[in-house]
Order: C-alpha cells, then sequence, then structure tokens
C-alpha cells in the first residue's frame, strides 16, 4: 500500500502535468493578468504538496485544485495596491481575437464582479454544469444559478450596447 | 457565439515556458524535501520527526500570532486554524485603520449573505484616564447611504447616538451593524466604494447607568416639539430626559454596550429648531454645545468587494453523535454563520418513545446552542427558537427530534466550542436557566465536501449558453 506522501507526490505531478493551465487560466479569468495568475499557480501547486486532506480520484484532484485556485485568487486579490497597480491593456493578449472583439469581451468581463468571473470561466470554458461548480466551489447551487443568471444578464448588456452579435 | 469567443479568448492564456520550468523545478525541490520527510518519519525516526514538527508548530504560532497582531484580525485567525483554507476566504478582511494622536478608527470585516451585510469596526481613545464618546456617521456605499437600524431615521450628517470608550469604558470597542440591506446591483459590481466616519466628543457631563428600560423611561417627560421649541412643523411628541448634569444610557445591566441617547435631551432639539428644522444637525453644530467637546473626525474610504464576501460557514461538527445518560443524541444538521445557526438532532432510547412526552423524559426537552462560557450565541439581534417532537421515520424507528434556529449576528471571537444545552422552565412556564451541567459540548468544522442544502432558487432559467435567456 502506497503512503499517503507518496500518493500526494503523485497527485502532484499529475496536477503539474495535466492541470497547470486549468488552474492558470482560472485565476487568470479572476485576476484578469498573467503576472498574477503565475503567483496563484504556484500557490496552489505548492500547496497540494502539504494538503494533508487524502485526494481520493482525479476528479477530487481537479476539484480541489478549482476550490484552491479561486480561494487562493481572492487572498491575491485582497491587496490594495494591486487592484489598482494593472491598467486593463496590459491583460491583451495578442493575436487570438480581432482587436474590436478582444476590447469588447475583456470590458465586458472586466465588468463582472470577480466571484460572477470564476462561475462564467467554469461554465463556458471548463463546460461543467452548475452542479459540479456547486461542489467545486462550495456554494450552493442556488448560489451559482444566481451568479451564473446575473453575470449573463450584465454580459448581455454591455455586449448588446457595443453592438457585438454574440447572443445570435 | 459567446462560449466561442470566450473559448478562443482563454485558449491563448497559458503559462509560458520559462514559468513551466522554474514551477517544476520548485516543485521536484519541495517533492523531495518532504520525500525525506516521511521517510524518516515511516523508518521509525519518530524522535526526529516529531521535533521538526515541534518546531514548525512553534514557527507556525509564532507567524500567526504575530499575523494576528497586526491585524487584529481574531477571527480570521480562528477560523484558519478549526476550517482549513477554504473557510477563509468567506469574509472579507478589510483592517483599514486610520488616527492620530491616540484616537483610532478601523474598519475590520465585511461579510455579505444575499442581500445582507455585516460590517465590524473598531474604535480607540488614548489611555489617559478620560471618558469620551463616540457617534458613527451612517455608512455609505457608493455614496449611498446605507439602510439599516438608525440609517432608517438619520441622515449621514450625524447620528445622535454616542458610546462611551475610555476611562472605565474602556479605551477600545469593536462593534458590528448587522442586517444592511443592498441590492443587487452592489453584489453585481466588481468594487463598491464603502465610507465611514467617526466623530469623537469629550463628554463635559457624567455619564451614568439608569437602570433597564423601565427605569430610564420613567425618567423622561413627554414633550411636545411645537409648543416646547416653538416648531413650525407638527413634528409632535418626543421623549426627553429633563435637563441634568449626567448623560444616561440604559440596559439590563451596567456592563452591556452602553448608548447614549442625544437626542434624548432638551439641548438636542433646541439647536434643531434654531437651525430652522429644515437639516440634520452637524457634529460640529453639536460640539458648540456644552454638553459635548469636539476632538476628531475620521473617515474611511475602502473598497470592497461585495461577491467575495459571502457569509462563513460551519457546516458539520467533529464529532455529531452523543452517549447521554439513558438516551442517545445524533445531529443530523448543523449550520454555523455569522448570521446565526441552524441544527437538528435525533434522540433515541432503548424505550419505546412516546407521541404524547410528559415533560418528565430526561430527553424531552428543548435545547439550544450557547458558547463555551455558557452565555448566549448571539449579543445583537438575537431570536431564536428550538422545538422538540416525537416522530417516526421511515424504517418505522421512533425518535424524538429536536430542532433549533437560532438568528442574530455572532460576534468576532472564537467558536471553535459550543454547547449544546438543556433549557429549564419554571412551573409558571417561564424560562429559569440553561442546564450547563447536562450540556452537551460540540466543536463546529467546515466540512468542504460536505455539500451545503440547496436553498430554493429565487429564480429559475434554462441551463443553456443562450445570453439572450
Amino acid at each position: 500500500m502506497q503512503s499517503h506522501s507518496r500518493r500526494a507526490r503523485e497527485w502532484a505531478k499529475l496536477a503539474m502535468e495535466k492541470y497547470m493551465d486549468m488552474v492558470y487560466r482560472l485565476a487568470y479569468a479572476k485576476l484578469g493578468n498573467q503576472a498574477d495568475a503565475e503567483d496563484v499557480t504556484q500557490n496552489v501547486m505548492l500547496k497540494l504538496l502539504s494538503c494533508e486532506r487524502e485526494i481520493q480520484t482525479e476528479e477530487h484532484l481537479k476539484r480541489w485544485l478549482i476550490r484552491v485556485t479561486a480561494n487562493e485568487s481572492v487572498n491575491l486579490f485582497r491587496s490594495a495596491w494591486r487592484r489598482r497597480t494593472l491598467p486593463l491593456e496590459e491583460t491583451r493578449v495578442e493575436g487570438v481575437l480581432q482587436d474590436d472583439e478582444q476590447d469588447e469581451l475583456e470590458e465586458a468581463l472586466r465588468t463582472l464582479a470577480k466571484g460572477y468571473r470564476v462561475v462564467v470561466h467554469l461554465f463556458y470554458y471548463e463546460g461543467m454544469s452548475t452542479k459540479e461548480i456547486a461542489e467545486a466551489l462550495g456554494l450552493s447551487s442556488g448560489t451559482v444559478r444566481e451568479r451564473l443568471h446575473r453575470a449573463r444578464r450584465k454580459l448581455k448588456q454591455q455586449l448588446s450596447e457595443k453592438g457585438g452579435d454574440y447572443f445570435v | 457565439m459567446f462560449r466561442e469567443a470566450y473559448k478562443r479568448k482563454m485558449d491563448a492564456i497559458q503559462p509560458d515556458a520559462s514559468f513551466r520550468a522554474a514551477l517544476n523545478e520548485r516543485m521536484n525541490e519541495k517533492m523531495n524535501e518532504r520525500m525525506v520527510g516521511m521517510n524518516r518519519r515511516e523508518s521509525g525516526n519518530a524522535r526526529h520527526v516529531k521535533m521538526i514538527v515541534a518546531v514548525a508548530l512553534l514557527i507556525a504560532l509564532l507567524i500567526t500570532s504575530a499575523v494576528a497582531m497586526v491585524q487584529g484580525g481574531l477571527l480570521r485567525t480562528e477560523i484558519e486554524e478549526s476550517a482549513g483554507e477554504t473557510f477563509t476566504e468567506k469574509v472579507q478582511d478589510v483592517h483599514a485603520s486610520i488616527g492620530s494622536e491616540g484616537f483610532g478608527f478601523t474598519i475590520d470585516e465585511v461579510v455579505c449573505e444575499d442581500d445582507r451585510m455585516y460590517l465590524s469596526y473598531s474604535t480607540s481613545v488614548p489611555d489617559d484616564g478620560n471618558t469620551y464618546l463616540y457617534a458613527l456617521c451612517i455608512p455609505k456605499l457608493n455614496g449611498e447611504k446605507m439602510s439599516y437600524g438608525y440609517a432608517f431615521f438619520y441622515d449621514d450628517s450625524f447620528t445622535p447616538v454616542a458610546f462611551p470608550i475610555g476611562g472605565e469604558f474602556g479605551c477600545q470597542k469593536t462593534q458590528v451593524i448587522p442586517d444592511i440591506f443592498i441590492d443587487s446591483q452592489i453584489r453585481d459590481q466588481a468594487e463598491s466604494l464603502l465610507e465611514m466616519r467617526a466623530i469623537f466628543f469629550k463628554a463635559n457631563r457624567d455619564i451614568k447607568y439608569a437602570g433597564e428600560w423601565k427605569d430610564y423611561y420613567a425618567m423622561m417627560e413627554k414633550t411636545n416639539l411645537q409648543s416646547e421649541f416653538g416648531s413650525s412643523e407638527s413634528f409632535g411628541d418626543v421623549l426627553l430626559l429633563p435637563d441634568s448634569d449626567t448623560l444616561y444610557y440604559y440596559g439590563e445591566t451596567a456592563q452591556e454596550n452602553p448608548e447614549i441617547h442625544l437626542c434624548a435631551l432638551p439641548e438636542y432639539w433646541q439647536l434643531w429648531r434654531e437651525l430652522k428644522e429644515d437639516r440634520a444637525l452637524d457634529a460640529k453644530e453639536f460640539a458648540s454645545t456644552e454638553i459635548v467637546e469636539l476632538i476628531d473626525i475620521i473617515e474611511i474610504s475602502i473598497p470592497i468587494d461585495a461577491s467575495e464576501t459571502t457569509e462563513g460557514v460551519y457546516n458539520d461538527l467533529a464529532q455529531t453523535k452523543f452517549e447521554l445518560d439513558g438516551f442517545e443524541i445524533e445531529f443530523t444538521d448543523f449550520r454555523l454563520s455569522h448570521f446565526g445557526a441552524s441544527y437538528s438532532a435525533d434522540i433515541r432510547t432503548d424505550e419505546q418513545i412516546p407521541d404524547e412526552y410528559t415533560g418528565d423524559e430526561p430527553y424531552s426537552q428543548f435545547y439550544t446552542l450557547l458558547r463555551s462560557d455558557g452565555s448566549e450565541l448571539c449579543s445583537a439581534g438575537n431570536s431564536s427558537f428550538s422545538s422538540g417532537n416525537a416522530r417516526r421515520m421511515d424504517g418505522g424507528e421512533r425518535v424524538y427530534r429536536i430542532d433549533g434556529d437560532i438568528s442574530g449576528m455572532i460576534p468576532v471571537e472564537a467558536l471553535d466550542t459550543l454547547l449544546l444545552a438543556p433549557e429549564i422552565f419554571n412551573d409558571d412556564g417561564q424560562f429559569s436557566h440553561y442546564d450547563l451541567e447536562n450540556a452537551i459540548e460540540i466543536k463546529p468544522v467546515y466540512n468542504p465536501d460536505k455539500p451545503e442544502a440547496t436553498p430554493q432558487p429565487k429564480f429559475d432559467f434554462a441551463e443553456n449558453d443562450s445570453l439572450s435567456s
């Protein structure tokens, strides 16, 4: 039977190989810049190594990573200095979307409360259901559905004002 | 469309190669360190490992204490210890502090649940033996006066409710404002600006305890504003304390958080009349009376994110089943938050539980949650309900189920141990006391694997990709 430490090591290796990008993108979705996303990714991975809770399955690992990433992003965001230091332009990703489209999307996402950005990301990018999101974040399904609903409403409003055709 | 555009955008977001390499190296290093430590323990070198752990714990304890002292965040510290990393994120630890010459004002913590906000703040005065007063202006969120208790009656210039501080009242106070209503727009915003203002006075009158409300009320006189002060507006009657050299406060005990209602003073209304009745009194104007002397006005503005300040919750117990004398209590539900507690427990005995109990059965009592010292859980805004009923389970088993619901504000302090105590009533049915000798000690924990009971959503919508829904 493997010891807890060896299993923890294997889970950590799996997390690095398979889930680092997921952690990084989730942190980015919430914080909006790559430097902060790197900090969070590092913190999450190091936390996994010292996690006393036994990870049972790969699905368990994924949920653990999602929740701790969301929480670590809050910690990072608490710094009042950090809140005001990064201009929007730094978050532009070159060559992915048309400039106008990227600006519209970026600006619309920026208007969302950070708790909503995580829900939007997990729903639209990771393809998780509201139930799965609720379980991963430790929220009730009702809260997740409400956040998603409000986020959609706000995104729709923001993007419609800019003439985007995201809702066809 | 949105999903595709979002996916395109996020697909391009990934850690760069140098970051991956650096993190891989760091992780390998940490894994090796950890393996060395674990192998020592596994090979039986327990003494050595214990020493390492002890030193690490000591260092962790020192760091934790230092952080707690610096931040003053007792709640946060306790929660971190008992509930792990997932619990701590539920409270926005503001701790924005400002002050000079010994007068300090700090916004401590902000918590939200749905449309309610909870705010805690602290004030401090010099330890010079003097008694001071402070009054809080109604806080503002995004420039709008917040909605709660006193805020419904006063504008944001000056709330004529003052709290004594300093001297015998202690030089530091932490207060809470519960049940502030916030609208959904605040919850949707990425950032809101919270503004708070504390006004410090020096009292020029003695401050005395008047007794309970009925004693205080007996001292008051009903006065018609129009006839007494020549008010041109039909403002009706007010209760005033007659002229005296004393500022009185009331409460069940003298130690209860004293509030001095300055608007019970004739001088308050006299000044209000002189100011033509068309606006609220300003603290500076009030300070020109002989009652008080203005010392300082301290303001704090701080950005907060309501979506990140979700209520903190203990959702489980470290031990759920307890053997007592002749019966067993098993908790089936438990929830403790900043805003109250709810619990259910089933009682089982070897004997048949009757439909109608006589009240003599040792288990057939009302039970309530108390703090570990036997005091009540909530110090403000408290209401509680408990019940006990015999019921038949699906398999035919009979249990006696107790349910409790306590709503109110849980103060900022450690709650790592609670008591579930029977309530004892007099023959006339009046509550007598809590039976602490037969109380059960329980330890609330946060269990991330236990899903919260899903409340009924306020509204429903199809889970699809359409933003136009």
